[in-house]
């Protein structure tokens, strides 16, 4: 089932077209790899799926309408970086999402949050920047949304919270939503992605999907991103 | 809206905390130089017209720069996530700016209460005297009632007034940012936005109400009442102005909600 479609979508700032011309389609059942460099583009096209920056061009569909704030509804993002005020604790971010967000499973965020080692009196201020990622996609997974977009969640990660971190965006991946990751971490992801989305300068170069992507090139994912962003 | 204005409250509640202490001490300073008495007298005059003033400026900064931090710091991207559409987040903006704005001056206004029995007990006779008489000139002309009635109006329309302000710098803000969203000095566009804006609204209102009348008539009428009937000429044509005045900030208060929020709706990148 198509969830989101984009088409022609740009999105320019000043005389720099951060997107141009994309057209995508986010299924269902699917884990997709948004992939390129820094300043390719992905954090633009993520934010404009989820509503967040207003096309310059083109259109988005979510659930087969058009993108509005409703749509925030269907879609989690996850942003790279922290998005929590100074005053909150754990327990206060969890309390925003409930009251905010229906779908929003208290049961899941309190196992995730268990796996992730993290306690609901600790004070945003005071997680490490690992912490802080965890707490994002544990935040972000608890949702029970029909799209997920991750922008970045391995950033500045180590090795350990890396496999905390996969296994809660593997667990939320079901037949019933698409999921979609940015990064430029590819080897840690290869083995997850059902399709790889190659950016590269605000176009969509590559789309398709990940075993055959390595069939029809002879390549795995990231000798094909080595070759492509070389 | 309420779970909106939860978290406004939230996120202010140690500037809230600050300010009240602030205010708290101030009313003590107020006291303590009344009590002093002679020329210290004089800081506490100072004092109360300092904390009437710095309560409507600190709301309307307050809600300018929380407005403005929600879009320029990471931490906006919380509450623009949520499925709330633009006319929630803004008029939450408003109504919190409006509310810290009617608190702040209710607690002005019951410190001013408290100055003034605590100069009646300390035999300030002049100024208690200058109140009375005022009061006494108040009832005259718009009786008992009409009396309180002219100073809730009063107080209503400067409420309104900067009710008004705090919402246009909420729709220069969001039009700054709808125009140059990336650019860092987008904060320097708001203001010159919201100071064009905000003369063009005066302009209008000054001159909507000279063309009712308001020149030759509040004015020279203030100054001739002799009689009955010039004194209900006089309270009819202050309710007139009131009324007028009221309904000019309550459309630019409406307008701008709806400049911004159409604007958060479908233009601004968050």
């Amino acid at each position: 089932m198509e969830l989101v479609k984009t088409i022609d979508l740009e999105k320019s700032f000043g005389t720099v077209k951060a997107v141009n011309q994309v057209s995508v389609s986010l299924e269902s059942g699917k884990i997709y790899g948004l992939l390129g460099p820094n300043g390719s583009g992905k954090t633009t096209l993520m934010r404009l799926v989820a509503g967040l920056f207003c096309p310059t061009k083109g259109d988005i569909d979510v659930l087969s309408k058009k993108i509005t704030v409703e749509s925030r509804k269907s879609i989690a993002y996850m942003p790279t970086e922290s998005f929590f005020y100074d005053y909150m604790r754990i327990k206060d971010v969890e309390k925003f999402f409930i009251d905010f967000f229906d779908d929003f499973d208290k049961e899941k965020f309190d196992e995730l949050l268990k796996k992730m080692s993290l306690e609901k009196s600790m004070k945003i201020t005071s997680l490490s920047s690992g912490m802080n990622a965890k707490l994002r996609v544990a935040l972000t997974m608890a949702r029970k949304a029909k799209v997920y977009l991750l922008d970045e969640p391995l950033n500045g990660i180590d090795l350990v919270a890396r496999d905390a971190i996969m296994s809660a965006i593997i667990g939320g991946a079901s037949e019933e939503n698409a999921v979609v990751i940015s990064s430029h971490l590819i080897d840690v992801m290869e083995n997850v992605l059902d399709d790889v989305i190659f950016i590269k300068q605000g176009k969509v170069v590559i789309n398709e999907n990940a075993e055959e992507a390595r069939a029809k090139y002879k390549k795995s994912i990231v000798d094909l991103y080595k070759e492509v962003y070389a | 809206m309420l779970k909106l204005l939860k978290y406004e409250l939230k996120k202010r509640k140690s500037t809230l905390i600050v300010g009240a202490i602030a205010l708290a001490v101030a009313e003590g300073l107020v006291l303590y130089f009344l009590n002093r008495q002679g020329d210290y007298v004089i800081f506490s005059i100072i004092l109360m017209f300092l904390m009437a003033f710095g309560v409507i400026l600190l709301a309307f900064l307050d809600v300018a720069v929380q407005y403005y931090n929600d879009f320029k710091k990471s931490q906006g991207t919380l509450l623009f996530l949520t499925p709330n559409s633009g006319y929630k987040i803004v008029g939450s903006k408003m109504i919190f700016g409006a509310l810290e704005l009617l608190v702040g001056l209710g607690i002005v206004v019951i410190f001013a209460w408290i100055t003034n029995t605590v100069a009646i007990n300390l035999g300030y006779s002049g100024v208690t005297r200058q109140i009375r008489e005022f009061k006494e000139v108040m009832a005259l002309v718009f009786g008992d009632t009409g009396m309180w009635f002219a100073v809730v109006g009063f107080f209503l329309l400067v409420f309104l007034q900067y009710t008004a302000s705090q919402s246009v710098a909420v729709s220069s803000i969001t039009l700054g940012r709808t125009m140059l969203s990336r650019n860092s000095y987008n904060w320097l566009w708001a203001v010159l936005i919201f100071i064009g804006v905000n003369i063009g609204i005066q302009t209008i209102n000054s001159l909507i109400l000279v063309g009712i009348g308001m020149g030759d008539g509040l004015f020279n009428s203030t100054y001739t009442i002799t009689n009955a009937s010039e004194a209900a000429e006089m309270v009819s044509q202050v309710t007139k102005y009131l009324i007028v005045g009221g309904v000019q900030y309550i459309f630019w208060i409406v307008t701008s909600f709806f400049v911004s929020s159409t604007l958060l709706n479908k233009k601004v990148d968050l």
